[in-house]
């Protein structure tokens, strides 16, 4: 029914070294397929669920999530992380903290007075899941100590990064039992600190962080599923963002919206109840271009589509998100998790 | 003083010269020094070609320089004040380049520290002192008795002391240093020198240093200034060598002693280090103003591309805390692949390997690739396509801006790929996705003849499966180049025929008893090649039609399908052949009868001559 999946041909095998053993069901060459599949085929479903308040999301309390709402979150794409064990994650902290503070003291002795009592926690976030099948995610915090152990125990908290894997069945099944898949990996803090914990990381599980940048095209899909999401009462404005190249400085064009007309707007434009197409994606921001040209003759359509801010998330292409909505987390974080398993394959 | 070599070859010139009070050396020694890449910087600025030119001026220039320095100052003229900020600059371009020869260093620090010249120029002068790879120790302490001649103002002593903790890590030999540990000690005395002082002190006391009187004077100092966190460093080492000869209780929290008088030289330090590390990659142009990279590419370690190898000391099982006897024993056999040099020393521990926490390091090292090939496991291979796929993706240059050193990195890393694949004699998965990834969108001009490489590496499978993939972008590409363009991709695709038919040579004499289901027969195999070589027959007949009969392209047309390969030997199989004449007739007898007329007509004309 579905016209995308293509027959599996089995895979002449030409044996001789690394190939021997690769005999069809060998992850490496699912892997091989499913690229193949991919680009011979068109890279996006034309059709995607709207993220509805799932099953296992119930089960998470809303308080112990809280903190990873309103924050901007910088996002990274990532490669399965080689023997990563939930049992050890005490002696992972220890190791990095140790590695950390050997960082920032290398070639010893740096500035008076600052402080270098850091202490690394690592911890799993119950519930950050899509299936029973995906990994459990878990969280990574750099805090301060505080000078007098009298005091407050818990210190600053400098830098928070953590890694999970929503929807992630195409990426589970091309790897073997070694390997742990956490795709997506969201920080927020310092520059310096995420690139430290991320060499740490690349050092000890063999795993590659590439930054993740979401298209214009990804952005449109966003806004649309985003506004098609049902909301009590909204918190924010529908707002984009364009920018046009040109010299000396780049044109920014913003366009808010109330989110209750945009709901409107897509409420007329949708038609199959649950899902999202292409067609209805595409139609929702013709309707919005058409409507700014008609006041400032500007063709919005030939610019490059940057921020979208909606009442549930807010995007920018250079791969940066804010959740604000605590109900539909999971289902920004599917869509997260699926550009980023694109990525990583 | 020392005598100087002269009038040798480069070839025998002895690396450490000896230089004499009047320093001239022969131009031909500063080319043995040279670095190659030196020239590279200078192509860039002026991609003219006799670059070799270029260098023997840069070299010249630099040379003037320093005799200008060495001589002093001429007294004469007022044009001097130009003379001086013209060979200032020149060594300040230098040093920030590339950093000075240990020789230049020498030069300069007994030039700044001599008192020939004024405060400013001195302090110029330390200020650009940047080491290419070492700074020889003897300079050092010829910079050091300048300091007892007192020959320098105060303010030069002190930038002194912070350029040598600055540059401590790049002194080659510091035996000699220690030996004038007392002569640094007795600088404590003088107020402004004493925080760096006691940085040098930080760096260099050993065990042996830590004397009774020294602990003394120490405390007296501190007495006398109060708590000074400097002090308290030195005194805390001293402490931890000999914790019997200190009663004063310090603080133990670790603190931060020193002020950051690296400033200066941050950047520097860290250019001179990322040249004395990585061998594989370029040397780092310094800049004085921080570069702006594109936010979202910038490298978190700014080394080379490929992984180093470290060994997998990370991944070890914590979790036990007791382990079996045998387990003990077996554990503390495993050799580090660092330790790996010999192929000898491979096969010695072969079963008890550790590997490099990094799959990716294992493309510089031959033996480790030996060893991926024979051990059949798959978790290795799976680590090894996610980063080589992930850094082909990242590094890619054509899918974002590329600057000239980007390119330069990518072609390095696409280099080292290959050879790793020809060492293997096969292709790696993710070069494979990355030629189908990339192709779409590449231009054709990009790091050419190593993308054509990649492609002829590419494993063997079915054919039409690769076609939409890979064969038709290619075409497109083909029909819209240069004749140069449609060479390289004929030889491309002549390799790639080889390969596939090697490969499957090999699976002919290993197959012999297992037929698994997954596996086509032969026939299917052969189909594949066979339309691998219409495929090329199609290409050659528009090309030669787009050509115009062009006698270049003839000859690799030709070439693909006159020279049989010993691996259509090996196969004894006659239908390649062939189908390669088929295919060549079909060319021959093509619309308009083209190929036959220039047959025909290039035969009389041999015959006739």
């Amino acid at each position: 029914m579905d016209p995308y999946t293509p027959e599996s041909t089995p895979r002449q095998s030409a044996t001789s070294g690394l190939k021997d053993y690769f005999l069809g069901a060998t992850p490496l060459q699912k892997r091989l397929e499913s690229v193949r599949k991919q680009i011979s085929t068109l890279p996006t479903p034309p059709r995607r669920k709207i993220p509805q308040c799932s099953q296992l999301q119930e089960d998470v309390d809303p308080q112990k999530v809280a903190f990873l709402l309103h924050k901007q979150w910088t996002l990274y794409s990532l490669t399965p992380l080689y023997k990563f064990s939930y049992t050890n994650l005490k002696e992972y902290s220890r190791l990095l903290s140790a590695f950390i503070a050997a960082e920032k003291q290398k070639g010893l002795a740096v500035e008076v007075g600052e402080d270098f009592n850091i202490k690394v926690i690592f911890s799993t976030l119950v519930g950050m899941k899509g299936t029973q099948r995906d990994p459990e995610a878990f969280l990574v915090q750099i805090l301060s100590k505080s000078q007098l152990p009298a005091q407050n125990r818990e210190g600053k908290v400098l830098w928070t990064g953590w890694f999970c894997c929503i929807f992630g069945d195409s990426l589970l099944e091309t790897v073997s039992e070694d390997f742990t898949c956490l795709p997506l990996f969201l920080a927020n803090g310092a520059e310096s600190n995420t690139a430290i914990i991320g060499t740490w990381f690349q050092k000890t599980f063999d795993c590659c962080f590439s930054p993740l940048a979401i298209s214009a095209f990804n952005l449109s899909w966003m806004a649309a599923m985003w506004t098609a999401c049902k909301m009590d009462h909204y918190l924010a404005t529908t707002e984009f963002f364009w920018s046009v190249p040109c010299s000396p400085q780049s044109l920014d064009i913003s366009y808010a919206i109330h989110p209750e007309d945009a709901k409107a707007l897509w409420d007329s434009v949708h038609k199959t109840p649950g899902e999202v197409t292409q067609e209805e994606v595409d139609l929702f921001m013709d309707c919005l271009y058409s409507h700014f040209h008609r006041h400032f003759k500007i063709h919005l359509s030939a610019t490059r589509l940057v921020r979208v801010s909606t009442s549930v998330a807010s995007a920018h292409t250079d791969g940066k998100i804010k959740i604000l909505c605590h109900k539909y987390l999971i289902g920004v974080l599917a869509y997260l998790t699926e550009l980023a398993i694109f990525q990583v394959e | 003083m020392l005598p100087q070599k002269r009038g040798e070859t480069p070839e025998t010139q002895s690396r450490t010269l000896q230089v004499k009070n009047t320093f001239q050396t022969s131009l031909s020694a500063w080319k043995v020094k040279q670095k190659p890449s030196d020239s590279k910087t200078i192509l860039k600025q002026n991609p003219v070609e006799a670059h070799e030119y270029m260098d023997v001026q840069a070299e010249d220039t630099l040379q003037i320089a320093l005799q200008y320095f060495e001589k002093g100052p001429i007294k004469t003229s007022s044009k001097k004040d130009k003379i001086l900020e013209k060979h200032l600059k020149m060594v300040e371009t230098v040093a920030w380049k590339n950093g000075l020869a240990p020789e230049a260093i020498d030069v300069l620090l007994n030039v700044a520290l001599g008192g020939k010249f004024g405060n400013a120029v001195n302090t110029r002068l330390l200020k650009c002192m940047i080491p290419t790879n070492l700074i020889s120790e003897d300079s050092v302490i010829k910079a050091v008795s300048w300091l007892c001649a007192g020959k320098c103002s105060g303010s030069t002593k002190v930038l002194f002391y912070q350029w040598l903790v600055a540059m401590f890590d790049f002194i080659d030999h510091k035996e000699q240093i220690n030996l004038l540990y007392g002569f640094f000690f007795a600088s404590l005395q003088d107020d402004a020198l004493c925080p760096y002082a006691c940085h040098l002190l930080y760096l260099l006391t050993k065990k042996e240093n830590v004397k009774p009187f020294r602990v003394r004077k120490l405390l007296d100092l501190q007495a006398k200034m109060g708590l000074q966190p400097h002090l308290q460093a030195l005194l805390s080492l001293y402490k931890f060598f000999a914790p019997t000869l200190i009663s004063v209780s310090l603080p133990m929290r670790k603190k931060v002693y020193f002020k950051n008088s690296k400033a200066l030289w941050n950047s520097a330090v860290l250019a001179v280090r990322l040249r004395n590390q990585s061998p594989f990659s370029e040397p780092l142009k310094l800049t004085l103003n921080p570069a702006n990279f594109n936010p979202l590419k910038r490298k978190w370690n700014s080394r080379s591309v490929i992984p180093v190898l470290n060994s997998g000391s990370c991944t070890k099982e914590w979790g036990k805390k007791e382990m079996s006897l045998s387990e003990c024993l077996s554990c503390d056999r495993l050799l580090p692949p660092e330790r790996l040099q010999s192929f000898p020393l491979l096969l010695q521990n072969i079963h008890c390997l550790e590997l490099p926490s990094q799959m990716g390091s294992v493309l510089h090292s031959s033996l480790l690739l030996h060893y991926i090939n024979c051990v059949r496991d798959e978790s290795l291979l799976l680590r090894l396509y996610h980063w080589l796929s992930q850094t082909l993706q990242e590094e890619c240059i054509w899918y974002n801006v590329n600057s000239y050193e980007q390119r330069k990195e990518f072609t390095n890393l696409l280099d080292t790929v290959i050879r790793a694949e020809c060492f293997l004699q096969e292709g790696f998965y993710s070069c494979e996705v990355f030629v189908y990834k990339s192709i779409p969108l590449w231009d054709g001009l990009c790091c050419r003849s190593q993308f054509l490489q990649l492609m002829s590496w590419i494993p063997f499978s079915s054919f039409s499966e690769m076609k939409p993939l890979l064969f038709d972008h290619l075409a497109q590409l083909f029909f819209t180049s240069t004749i140069y363009f449609k060479c390289s991709v004929l030889q491309t695709l002549k390799e790639l025929l080889q390969n596939w038919l090697l490969w499957l040579s090999v699976d002919i004499h290993k197959k012999p008893v297992m037929s698994s289901p997954l596996e086509t027969t032969l026939g299917a195999s052969m189909n594949s090649v066979a339309k691998l070589i219409h495929y090329v027959g199609w290409l050659s007949t528009a090309a030669m039609r787009l050509e115009s009969n062009s006698p270049f392209l003839l000859h690799f047309i030709l070439d693909f399908y006159e020279k049989e390969s010993p691996e259509e030997r090996t196969m004894n199989i006659s239908s390649i052949r062939e189908k390669k004449w088929h295919s060549y007739l079909e060319y021959l007898f093509s619309e308009g009868f083209h190929g036959l007329k220039f047959f025909i007509r290039s035969s009389i004309h041999h015959s006739v001559s």
